[in-house]
């Protein structure tokens, strides 16, 4: 099975908005598996379905252990932390971004049942991230500096 | 002051002087004209001589990415440039600095540069310093009107410094839907793309990319237009991210 393929920075889909899923059926649970695989592939900590060129609502994250969230929204924030952050659609760049230390996110998981999760420190960083991707939001457009890194050779 | 064509023609008027001032002259001075004047000829050049010889000093040294040039008062010979160096100072280029604002920088710190040389000279306190006791000279050339076109194959710290070194003329463009347009503004981002590809467009402007990083288009001026922003050239234009910025 061929993997998808992770759409890269000049390509117009990272700066739509996407729209909302409606019924969470058998393509939208064979996308969440497809981005879970392209994630790992990739060694990602998430990925929203823009960055493999689709533009809807759905999310994965992986710090521990995965989590899917369809139409996700952050109800609570708190804190704030500045890091450094990357992203698989802008290869060989890294930024600094603010990003709060403790959010609560809520939305549906793939069975369609609403889900509300809380995360701190890397994992908030990691769902603020992408839910960032599904207003055609990136992180350079809040990273206070943007810097190049080496390539890597994987 | 005067600015002739041909110098000979007002050699009557040049006898009487102690000491000969030239400042911004293309033309060389024939030794007759500097024997007019018993303490010489001096010239300011906006430069670090032996750096920069010749008619475009500014233009190059942002051409160059250089981080600093500065003022040298030379006496003048029949050799551009080349004449030993009475004094000079260094001025610092800022990254933001274009032809228009270091040249009026540079002027107002040449005038200074040059006061203090004729004050020097004055008071016989001169140790002229040889040209080739600093360094090997470089020659800044005339700058011509097609070096701005800009080549999206080359990288973006180039492009982003034509368009700096070359904002009083003829400035920096590109054809766009067959319109020219000059580039005013523009920024180096590390990011990377297909050179001469929309990459992204924001409040910052266009970014396209080059060969090594991109180049965000901040401030523009189509041809017979207004300056606008490069978000509006954009949107006024049809601009989308993966469109090639210019035209064939």
């Amino acid at each position: 099975m061929s993997g998808l393929a992770i759409r890269i920075y000049g390509d117009p889909v990272l700066r739509q908005k996407a729209l909302p899923i409606k019924n969470i059926d058998r393509r939208v649970r064979r996308l969440a598996k497809y981005m879970e695989e392209a994630m790992d592939k990739a060694n990602g900590v998430g990925l929203a379905a823009p960055q493999v060129g689709v533009s809807e609502r759905i999310i994965v994250v992986k710090v521990k252990s995965p989590i899917v969230l369809v139409n996700p929204v952050i109800t609570y924030m708190e804190g704030e932390d500045l890091a450094e952050e990357g992203c698989l659609s802008l290869p060989n760049v890294v930024g600094d971004v603010g990003r709060a230390t403790r959010v609560v996110v809520k939305g549906l998981d793939l069975n369609e049942r609403e889900i509300e999760v809380e995360a701190k420190n890397l994992l908030a960083r990691a769902f603020q991230h992408e839910i960032d991707h599904l207003d055609g939001i990136l992180f350079i457009d809040r990273a206070v500096s943007i810097r190049r890194v080496e390539e890597s050779s994987d | 002051m005067l600015s002739p064509e041909r110098l000979i023609d007002i050699k009557d008027k040049l006898t009487g002087f102690d000491l000969g001032v030239v400042v911004a002259y293309g033309l060389i001075i024939p030794r007759k004209i500097i024997n007019l004047f018993p303490m010489g000829i001096i010239n300011l050049h906006p430069s670090l001589l032996p750096k920069y010889r010749g008619a475009a000093p500014i233009q190059w040294a942002l051409l160059n990415g250089e981080e600093e040039t500065g003022v040298s008062i030379i006496y003048l010979t029949e050799e551009l440039d080349a004449g030993d160096i009475i004094i000079q100072e260094k001025v610092k280029i800022l990254p933001e600095d274009n032809a228009e604002t270091l040249s009026s920088r540079l002027s107002v710190i040449g005038a200074n540069v040059l006061a203090k040389a004729v004050e020097l000279i004055e008071n016989n306190n001169v140790r002229p310093v040889p040209q080739n006791s600093l360094g090997i000279p470089s020659y800044a050339p005339k700058i011509e009107p097609q070096m701005g076109r800009i080549d999206w194959n080359t990288g973006a710290r180039d492009i982003v410094n034509k368009v700096r070194a070359l904002s009083l003329w003829p400035g920096a463009y590109f054809y766009s839907k067959g319109i020219k347009v000059n580039m005013l503004e523009a920024e180096v981002s590390p990011i990377n793309g297909e050179a001469g590809k929309v990459i992204d467009i924001g409040d910052n402007g266009i970014l396209v990319g080059s060969r090594d990083g991109s180049v965000w288009i901040k401030k523009i001026r189509p041809e017979n237009r207004k300056i606008m922003s490069g978000l509006d050239f954009a949107n006024g234009y049809r601009i989308k991210i993966g469109d090639p910025i210019s035209d064939g």
